[in-house]
């Protein structure tokens, strides 16, 4: 059976529980309100029992916070995949409020019997993916059975807790009208959900921009806000409560709050306003979080990230009003349905955007983390934030660098000796220049009067293209300054090799490596050469003997890939000593001293092998 | 669009919308709310559909930059974690669940090519305008995709 046929078996037994009714959206649009199909996800937090805690010292802290036990949760690799079998401990702090609280000693309490109830799946999976009958009393909490809705009712009633009714998405635009004006201008709230008793939460970012911390540039987060006296079963991992500095603080508009900076990515808020209770789970600590965050924070960004927020204006609670949340969620969607699809209002409008794929405050960010490192000589941080291969051009000639510690022996030559006058300079505006545009259709934004360019190298991943100053210089491939004119070939002025030409030598190339034509491509090779593979490395010297490797080389599992990536990208770029790359630098060919385009370089796309020319520079 | 031709597309459409949100979003939840947020942006949807193959492309277009918003919510994303999640659907044969399991553990951006290349049978290069990344991009994540998967299947998963 081929994969995609296994692929659309398999997945199309996957449905949805979601009915579509034109006779609801009618309604929605009347303003009567929309009963949502909604089934919420269960908590993130497994606990395992209930415990007294210990009371911290002189003001209510994180471990006041904190549910009684460390739980287990799925470890990930560096890419983010889950190592199947492999858990680790963290300690989870509850949303509700402080641990001995009825609501958090009843999430620890209802967390327990989940963690020993359907251990192996055998209930669920009998269920299948049929409605269970639960939802419309449970449909906020993870019940699928009667016995499992028999404990939920008796823990709330315990506690003498309510169960949450209904649940609505608030859009951006709509927190207002759904909860007040609770933040200060500096802080942009995402989409959330609010319940009906006032719980809400939402993502947002917060620009820190005021007195010693401006051009820190954005912070990002998560809002919680847990109206007291209704049973909520979320909890939040919050890795280990050592990492934690902590201490109080009085917020700006005079309210008392709890501070925890991580040593890590994360730090929280903590606010008990006496009727609900406030955590903002901030996404960056004293190590960063590039993926969410500008960069590292201390104590006096989280201080001013926790002065954007009006915390007495959230109290007393007033229950929201959903008719007119729903009303406003239908003006907002009526306005971004008018947006261009594929880019938010803001990225449509930012030239910077348009132009180079990144955003501004991510340039800014990453301008400032460079200037910052480069100032206080971080060297391989420095060296890392290259793209490669490259050429650095230093007194000694011009050599090709392929990684960063190839580049660190010219580093003090290109970036060391002017280290001030870069980093001043970069500094002194961080707001990148109009973008230029290289010839791949990438763009390139430019800083400190074009001394530094910069851009994408693959989605989310921002690396430096070039550092010039006047005794040096690193680029990357051809480099904004080699790039074509109109009607100037570039190419074939670093190679002798016309771009149409470069073109269809990459199609060709695919064509025999799809093909399998193992004689022509032994032939295309130039010798000697060096092949790595899983198996070793060796140095081959004529066709015949690269033929011995092709299986384990070319021709071997990912010849379909290699084929596909020259197919899809065969537009070739100069490279160093005179060759065109194509294929994201999968392939570097260049003319042999016969006048014929030959493969200096083929490697595979994850560095399982490689194939290089292994004699003197050509 | 009227209601008949809603309901019609609604029918036809809605599983496709709901794996592609399951794909972007790894969680059933939020696929079934992606599912409602879609078929609302239909309704509201004043400008006429060239034929099938628009109203289908413009409607995974719209689940793609719905997902893609939800996934710029950390919030979502912590709060819930799909192998946590007991909600398994149930397939016919042994080797259809395993290769659920596996798709559902990589990381999104591979999920979602995967699904577009594989289910809907979109082009290399239909793949990456309706992503906004480039056709390199999109086969690496393929290549790379194909390459775990292989791994943790074995023989069920074919060499490409």
């Amino acid at each position: 059976m081929s994969n995609e046929r296994f692929y659309q078996e398999t997945f199309s037994q996957v449905h949805g529980t979601a009915e579509i009714r034109w006779e609801d959206y009618e309604m929605m649009r009347r303003g009567r309100g929309l009963k949502w199909i909604v089934t919420l996800a269960a908590a993130a937090a497994l606990l395992a029992a209930l415990s007294v805690l210990a009371v911290a010292a002189n003001f209510f802290g994180l471990r006041d916070v904190l549910l009684p036990e460390k739980h287990s949760v799925y470890v990930t690799d560096e890419d983010g995949v889950v190592v199947p079998g492999e858990r680790e401990f963290k300690d989870f702090v509850s949303l509700s409020g402080w641990a001995d609280t009825p609501e958090s000693r009843a999430l620890a309490e209802w967390q327990a019997f989940l963690e020993g109830y359907d251990q192996d799946g055998a209930i669920i999976a009998e269920i299948g993916n049929e409605p269970t009958g639960f939802e419309e009393r449970y449909g906020h909490y993870l019940v699928y059975t009667q016995e499992m809705a028999g404990k939920l009712e008796e823990i709330v009633a315990r506690y003498e807790l309510k169960l949450h009714e209904w649940m609505e998405v608030v859009l951006p635009e709509t927190w207002p009208q759904a909860v007040g004006g609770f933040f200060r201008e500096n802080v942009v709230p995402y989409s959330g959900y609010i319940y009906e008793n006032g719980t809400f939460r939402f993502d947002g970012d917060a620009e820190l921009g005021a007195g010693e911390l401006k051009g820190y540039g954005t912070i990002e987060y998560q809002f919680s806000r847990s109206v007291k006296g209704t049973f909520d079963d979320v909890a939040l991992n919050i890795g280990d409560l050592g990492d934690f500095e902590e201490w109080g603080f009085q917020a700006a508009d005079g309210t008392s709050v709890t501070l925890g900076l991580g040593a890590r990515n994360r730090s929280l808020i903590l606010a008990d306003l006496g009727d609900s209770f406030v955590l903002v789970n901030v996404l960056t600590g004293r190590e960063g979080d590039g993926a969410f965050s500008s960069g590292p924070i201390g104590r006096a960004e989280l201080e001013a990230l926790a002065d954007s927020f009006v915390y007495s204006a959230l109290t007393p609670v007033r229950e929201p009003d959903r008719d007119a949340i729903l009303e406003a969620n239908a003006r907002c969607m009526e306005e971004l349905e008018n947006q261009p699809a594929g880019e938010t209002p803001a990225e449509a409008e930012d030239p910077l955007y348009a132009r180079t794929g990144m955003r501004p405050e991510a340039a800014r960010d990453f301008v400032l983390l460079l200037a910052e490192r480069i100032e206080e000589g971080r060297r391989t941080e420095v060296a890392n934030m290259l793209a490669y291969p490259a050429q650095a051009e230093v007194s000694a000639g011009t050599f090709t660098v392929n990684s960063p510690e190839e580049f660190l022996p010219y580093y003090d030559e290109v970036i060391g000796q002017n280290r001030l006058g870069l980093s001043t300079a970069m500094t002194w505006e961080p707001t990148p220049q109009e973008p230029w545009i290289i010839g791949d259709g990438r763009g390139l934004a430019a800083v400190a009067e074009g001394a530094v360019w910069f851009g994408l190298v693959e989605e989310s991943v921002i690396r430096v293209f070039t550092i010039e100053t006047d005794q040096a210089a690193v680029r990357y491939g051809t480099g904004p300054e080699e790039s074509p004119d109109p009607g100037e070939d570039a190419l074939y002025n670093r190679t002798g090799i016309s771009t149409e030409a470069g073109r269809a030598f990459a199609l060709r190339l695919a064509d025999l490596i799809a093909d399998g034509q193992k004689e022509e491509l032994a032939d295309l090779l130039v010798y000697p050469a060096q092949v790595k593979t899983v198996n070793g490395e060796f140095v081959v010297n004529t066709p015949e003997e690269f033929l011995e490797h092709y299986d384990e080389t070319i021709g071997g599992s990912g010849r379909g890939t290699l084929a596909a990536d020259l197919r899809a990208d065969p537009e070739p770029f100069a490279g160093g000593s005179g060759l065109a790359s194509a294929a994201n630098g999968a392939v570097w060919f260049g003319q042999a001293e016969d006048g014929k385009i030959q493969v200096f370089t083929l490697q595979s796309d994850v560095w399982q092998w490689s194939v290089r020319y292994w004699g003197e520079q050509p | 669009m009227d209601k008949a031709r809603f309901t019609a597309a609604a029918r036809q459409y809605q599983n496709m919308v709901y794996r592609t949100a399951l794909h972007a979003l790894g969680s059933p939840q939020d696929a079934d709310d992606a599912v409602q947020e879609v078929f609302l942006r239909l309704f509201r949807y004043k400008e006429p559909f060239a034929g099938e193959e628009h109203l289908r492309r413009w409607l995974l277009r719209v689940t793609v930059n719905y997902c893609r918003d939800v996934l710029k919510s950390p919030w979502r994303k912590r709060r819930v974690s799909w192998e946590e999640l007991p909600e398994t659907p149930v397939f016919d044969k042994p080797g259809q669940a395993a290769l659920y399991r596996e798709v559902m553990a990589l990381p999104e951006k591979y999920r979602t090519v995967l699904n577009l290349f594989y289910y809907e049978e979109l082009s290399v290069r239909e793949i990456g305008e309706l992503l906004g990344v480039g056709d390199s991009t999109v086969t690496t994540r393929l290549a790379r995709a194909r390459r775990r998967l292989k791994e943790r299947l074995g023989e069920d998963w074919q060499d490409e």
